[in-house]
């Protein structure tokens, strides 16, 4: 019991365009290096196609896309996998840091000053002295979002 | 019917809940104080006796509810246990067992005797230890007791049956069940009864017949008769255990106690100890035949006496359960048989498996499957035979787990077809029709998911069928048809698929009235209805927006219409279509694949992209190499065209509509990176296409796909192998992209998408494919109009003048290499052996006085080598054509120009890639090759002079035919399209009406009509000719009046239709088409 309650206070965190982010480390399935990708045509932006992971199919997703910046292509990115309803998703970040342990006390409300285009993705604000780091929801960031034109 | 499913669930989980209640009871027995235990043996106690009410078994339902009480009180601890309440209870659970067996094998609970068991049950609950000796010092077996001890009970059981026969005689199937349930109980224990010799005793024997025969018994009396017959046998035998003989004054006195009827059942509780089914396991099967058999004598001349032995045959067979299947009724029969077989299936061998396993267990083969194919690529790369061995047993082991993984998945279509008799009854019963529903192998099998996906749509066309295609009783009177329809569905195995067929004898489809409908609802113009052909029309119905149904009734016509079927069929990859024969009824043909997990796709390639095509939209691919190939593609409103076989079909280049050039960029980007450690290979392969520059006259792939009846092209960069694929399912991000169908993992690790052929039409057709259809429509009329004939295919070669010649495609039978070694002679004529007989062969130079030298002449033949040979098939014969070279075939939509005939041998010319080419005429060249089987044959031809009226606008097929009519010995009049045929017709007589159907003026069909309609005192049998024969244009055919209906290429079925329409039926047989 302990060790859930632990392990649910366990970010896994992880860098976008030199900011910081986490998710629930018991939502990370693995984290794995760069695969090859196969495009898919006609796809939205943020959708970088699709990988095998030892023979599931997974959707890869830009999170820089999805946050509206700028793809970069960096050499060295790394894939977290993570579980969603439909299949696996790989959300492609800059670098993984660290486990962070979140405590429940240094957490804030999302500001209404952050930017609008992350807004939707994020839960909390993790307060450290090293500096914030943003905790998302992985529900959203898979989340099947209103087809763009 | 419908509750079969349910029931069948039922009965499995019964049995296996009754096995873990007997072992949970013994262990119970050894730890009275477990409460867990106690808890469980209670909570399955009440599962059951939930189900058995739920499914209106009351007895078992009261039985189960009596224990379950008892139970309840040794839960709360009221009553302690003890072996004596655990022997109640197993005795009971030993009567719901036998309760169960009933039901399985007979549908119904049928009798058991359960009074007895009730009343100790509720002796427990009052805490009262009834008065029972011990269980064990009765049935105690092993003991060979006295050889009598069994042939007593056979006969008070027997005396029970009968009495039950003879009061309660006009319930036969309550004495059936009785009979076969107590043979049941026989056979099962017969092993462990050796003392099958028993004689009967005369005492015993005495009492039954007199019982008998004192037809008095009233009814009334027989629920208490029934107790104390069954409980004779505990009164005999232990007088019996004492004595070791019977006691034939206990026997008397209880046969008086029963004919008088006075007997006190509650009384002879006190003294019943062992149960029925302890009766039972000592029984020995003879002696109830014997016993049966003696009745069936004593009866003879008793007033029931038919009655009787009806019943007797019935029961004296129960010994062995196969033969009384046989002797009994029909419906009993059915269900008896089937009882039998599910008897072992059920219980025996079968495991429940939860569906999500299976699933699971699926997808892990699934995976199993793909890390197979990437190392038997692996392996067939590297060099090293004993890793190629063991993968080619990877290989097969995988093969033969995927095929039995795939098996659990399939279930027999009779699952969801028997739910379709109550149904089908329904609406029959409110329409007052009469319908049969009439199941054809209902024991194919279809993947679990498949067969509920296809319940809907089926149940959708059934209730069509009966509502609106069998008519009502004063309807079929009316159309001279039994009173009786009949819907039949059919299911079997085709090709890879399984076909689901409905059909019913109702009154079939109105193309006019469905016509007329789908204008009013704006499905289709005038104009275009008025193209359609009637299958075409009736296809409609598939349209949305339509429906049938005059007025809206409660069972169909709600608006859902046949769409939804067809959509839902189609969304699981399978099709649907319709045939109808107005007046005669309707089939709805559904195909419908084996599973969808895997399917045998064909790999493409465009800009460096894989994809997957699956095989089943799969028409035909086409390659365009040279310049002029290339001009088959027409461009109409900016939409492609290719020209396919005179049709005008919409191609879409698969690059340009999947922006692939954008992608292929993101590829390139998202891949460098770690194209060096990953991907390495895979990137380097995938370079030379980079390179490749879209020019007009490179050579391109097409893939000509069907969606939903609709032809269309894909244009690809490369066209790759076919590989079985396993479907992965794009997440919902992607789902909305409806070209892809899901993806899947190739050989080499990496992922192809899978194209979905009506998702590609109608994502990608930005120009309303209707549209596209119209414009393709448009184009083909003015092709038509310009040309007005079809397309003519010519083999194109070189003979030894190396000139190039061409001769009619139909001519030719095959094309072959023969080795210059087995050419043989005879006389001057070389010959070969080919398919086990002598063929000439024949080289044409000598004929059309060529320059060229053939190389069959002597001195040309060379050492070794081979020829090329062009077979030609003539009256039944076939001939070697020695050419130099075969080149290709042409199709061109030009005339023969006869008009530079210049020579024997070449009918006329046609223009190929701006050159003239002469066409040979194979007829005269035979003719002049002085063949000996062509002379005999000729001598042969003894007939009666008959005028043939030969119409057909190309002068090529008109000389062909014409020739080979005359060769036969016919008089041919040749006439160049319908209104010249039927001016010729109108003014002479002929004997046979030969005629082409695409013709300029008035075309065959019209033809036809125009003389069934204007000179039917002619009566001519018309026989029609057409390049293509298709259901429709039969269809379309015998309206207007053909006789005979035949492919123009199948010259052989030609000649015999001729010869056994106007020489009478000793000529071959005519194999027709209508």
């Amino acid at each position: 019991m302990e060790i859930a309650q632990q392990q649910a206070n366990q970010y896994c965190g992880f860098k976008i365009a030199g900011e910081e982010y986490a998710i629930p480390v018991m939502e990370v399935q693995e984290v794995i290096k760069p695969l090859q990708v196969t495009t898919v045509p006609l796809a939205q932006d943020e959708i970088r196609g699709l990988i095998n992971l030892r023979g599931q199919i997974v959707t890869s997703l830009s999170l820089r896309k999805l946050f509206g910046q700028d793809e970069q292509l960096s050499q060295d990115y790394m894939n977290i996998i993570v579980r969603g309803d439909d299949g696996l998703y790989s959300l492609v970040v800059d670098e993984v840091t660290d486990i962070i342990d979140v405590e429940d006390e240094s957490v804030e409300r999302v500001p209404d000053t952050i930017n609008p285009r992350i807004k939707r993705f994020v839960d909390r604000i993790f307060k450290r002295s090293k500096g914030l780091v943003i905790l998302l929801k992985i529900d959203e960031l898979i989340k099947l979002e209103e087809k763009r034109a | 019917m419908e509750n079969d499913a349910l029931k069948n669930e039922f009965l499995v989980e019964s049995f296996e809940n009754l096995s873990s209640i007997n072992e949970d009871l013994t262990r119970l027995e050894k730890s009275p104080d477990d409460n867990e235990l106690l808890n469980k043996i209670y909570r399955t106690v009440h599962t059951m006796k939930g189900s058995a009410s739920f499914l209106g078994y009351k007895k078992l339902q009261e039985i189960t509810h009596t224990g379950e009480n008892l139970l309840d009180e040794l839960r709360e601890g009221n009553i302690t246990v003890t072996s004596n309440i655990v022997d109640t209870l197993l005795e009971t659970f030993d009567i719901c067992h036998s309760f169960l067996k009933n039901i399985e094998t007979t549908n119904e609970e049928g009798e058991v005797e359960t009074q007895e068991n009730q009343k100790r049950l509720e002796a427990h609950l009052k805490g009262e230890a009834p008065k029972q000796e011990s269980i064990e010092n009765k049935s105690d077996t092993e003991v060979p007791a006295s050889v009598e001890d069994p042939s007593t009970e056979i006969e008070q059981k027997a005396v029970s049956q009968l009495e039950e026969e003879t009061v309660d005689s006009d319930d036969d199937d309550l004495d059936l069940d009785n009979l076969v349930e107590a043979h049941r109980s026989v056979t099962a224990k017969d092993k462990e009864d050796e003392s099958g010799q028993v004689g009967l005793s005369s005492a015993a024997l005495d009492s039954l017949k007199e019982l008998v025969s004192d037809g008095k018994i009233d009814a009334s009396a027989f629920d208490d008769l029934e107790g104390d017959l069954n409980a004779a046998p505990k009164v005999a035998e232990p007088t019996s255990n004492d004595s070791g003989a019977i006691n034939s004054a206990a026997m008397d006195s209880l046969k008086e106690l029963i004919s008088d009827g006075k007997i006190d059942s509650s009384a002879l509780d006190e003294i019943k100890t062992v149960d029925v089914s302890e009766v039972e396991q000592s029984v020995s099967p003879t002696e109830v035949e014997v016993v049966f058999k003696e009745e069936e004598l004593k009866q003879e001349s008793d007033i029931q006496e038919n009655k009787k032995l009806e019943e007797v045959t019935v029961a004296e067979p129960a010994i062995n359960p196969q033969p009384i299947a046989k002797k009994q009724s029909p419906e009993d029969q059915s269900q008896q048989v089937r009882g039998d077989e599910m008897k072992k299936s059920i219980v025996d061998s079968f495991v429940r498996v939860n569906v999500n396993v299976l699933d699971k267990i699926m997808n892990v083969v699934g995976e199993l499957v793909l890390n197979r194919n990437q190392i038997l690529q692996y392996a067939s790369k590297a060099d090293n035979s004993e890793f190629n061995r063991l993968s080619q047993q990877l290989n097969v082991i995988t093969s033969e787990l995927q095929s039995e993984v795939m098996s659990t998945r399939m279930q027999p279509i009779g699952n969801i077809l028997t739910k379709f008799e109550r149904l089908v009854r329904d609406i029959a019963r409110s329409h007052n029709k009469k319908i049969n529903l009439n199941l054809m192998g209902s024991e194919t099998e279809l993947d679990k998911s498949l067969l509920e996906a296809i319940k809907d749509p089926l149940v959708h066309i059934i209730r069509n069928s009966c509502d609106h295609g069998i008519e009502d009783l004063p309807g079929r009177k009316a159309a001279g048809k039994s009173e009786q329809g009949t819907v039949t569905i059919k299911s079997y195995n085709e090709s890879g698929q399984v076909t689901i067929e409905i059909f019913d004898d109702g009154k079939g489809l109105d193309p006019h009235r469905i016509g007329q409908k789908a204008v009013e609802k704006g499905i289709i113009s005038d104009a275009k209805l008025a193209e359609m052909t009637e299958s075409q029309i009736i296809n409609l119905i598939f349209k949305p927006g339509f429906s049938t149904a005059e007025k809206v009734t409660n069972i169909s016509g709600r608006g859902v219409g046949m769409d939804v079927v067809k959509t839902n069929i189609e969304k699981i990859g399978g099709t649907v279509s319709v045939t109808s024969n107005l007046g005669h009824g309707t089939n709805f043909k559904l195909r419908i694949p084996l599973t969808l997990a895997i399917v045998p796709s064909l790999m493409i390639k465009s800009k460096g992209e894989n994809f997957a095509i699956p095989q089943l939209n799969l028409v035909e691919l086409v390659r365009l190499e040279t310049t002029q190939d290339h001009e088959q593609i027409e461009t109409v409103s900016g939409s492609e065209f290719l020209r396919l076989r005179g049709k005008l079909t919409p191609i879409f280049r698969l690059d340009k509509e999947l922006s692939l050039e954008r992608v292929q960029q993101k590829s390139k980007e998202l891949n460098y990176s770690n194209s060096q450690d990953v991907l390495g290979e895979a990137v380097d392969n995938e370079s030379p296409n980079l390179q490749l520059v879209e020019s007009d006259y490179e050579a391109k792939n097409i893939v000509i796909l069907n969606a939903e009846d609709n032809v269309f092209g894909i244009v690809v960069d490369e066209i790759m192998d076919t590989e079985e694929i396993v479907v992965k399912a794009l997440n919902n991000k992607l789902k909305d992209i409806k070209i892809f169908g899901g993806a899947t993992i190739m050989g080499d690790g990496s992922v192809a998408l899978i194209l979905d052929a009506i998702g590609f039409l109608s994502e990608v057709s930005h120009i309303d494919i209707e549209k596209a259809e119209d414009l393709a429509d448009e184009a083909n009329a003015q092709n038509t109009a310009d040309v007005f004939t079809e397309h003519q295919e010519n083999l194109l070669f070189k003979l030894y003048d190396d000139r190039v010649y061409a001769m009619p495609l139909t001519l030719v039978s095959r094309l072959e290499e023969f080795e210059v070694s087995r050419i043989e002679k005879t006389g001057n004529q070389k010959i070969i052996r080919y398919l086990n007989a002598p063929m000439p062969l024949i080289g044409v130079e000598k004929a059309l006085k060529l320059d060229g030298k053939s190389i069959l002449e002597e001195d040309q033949l060379p050492e070794g080598g081979s020829l090329s040979c062009i077979v030609t098939k003539i009256r039944g014969h076939n001939f070697g054509i020695i050419v130099k070279e075969v080149l290709d075939i042409s199709i061109d939509h030009t005339n023969i120009d006869d008009t530079a005939v210049d020579r024997e041998g070449i009918i006329g010319t046609i223009y190929i890639d701006e050159k003239t080419v002469p066409l040979l005429d194979l007829y005269s060249i035979l003719a002049a090759q002085n063949l000996g089987i062509l002379k005999r044959e000729k001598k042969n031809v003894n007939m009666e002079p008959k005028t043939i009226l030969l119409v057909d606008d190309s002068p090529m097929y008109r000389k062909l035919e014409s020739d080979s009519l005359r060769e036969i010995g016919y008089t041919v009049v040749t006439a160049n399209h319908g209104l010249d045929g039927f001016e010729k017709l109108r003014d002479q007589d002929f004997d046979l009406l030969i005629t082409d159907i695409e013709m300029p003026h008035l075309d065959g069909f019209g033809f036809a009509k125009k003389v069934r309609d204007e000179l039917p005192a002619k009566k001519i049998p018309i026989i029609a000719l057409s390049t293509r024969v298709s259901e429709k244009d039969l269809e379309k055919g015998r309206e207007s009046g053909f006789n005979h209906h035949l492919e123009k290429f199948k010259k052989e079925e030609v000649v015999d239709l001729v010869n056994s329409i106007l020489q009478g039926s000793n000529y071959g047989n005519s194999s027709t088409a209508s």
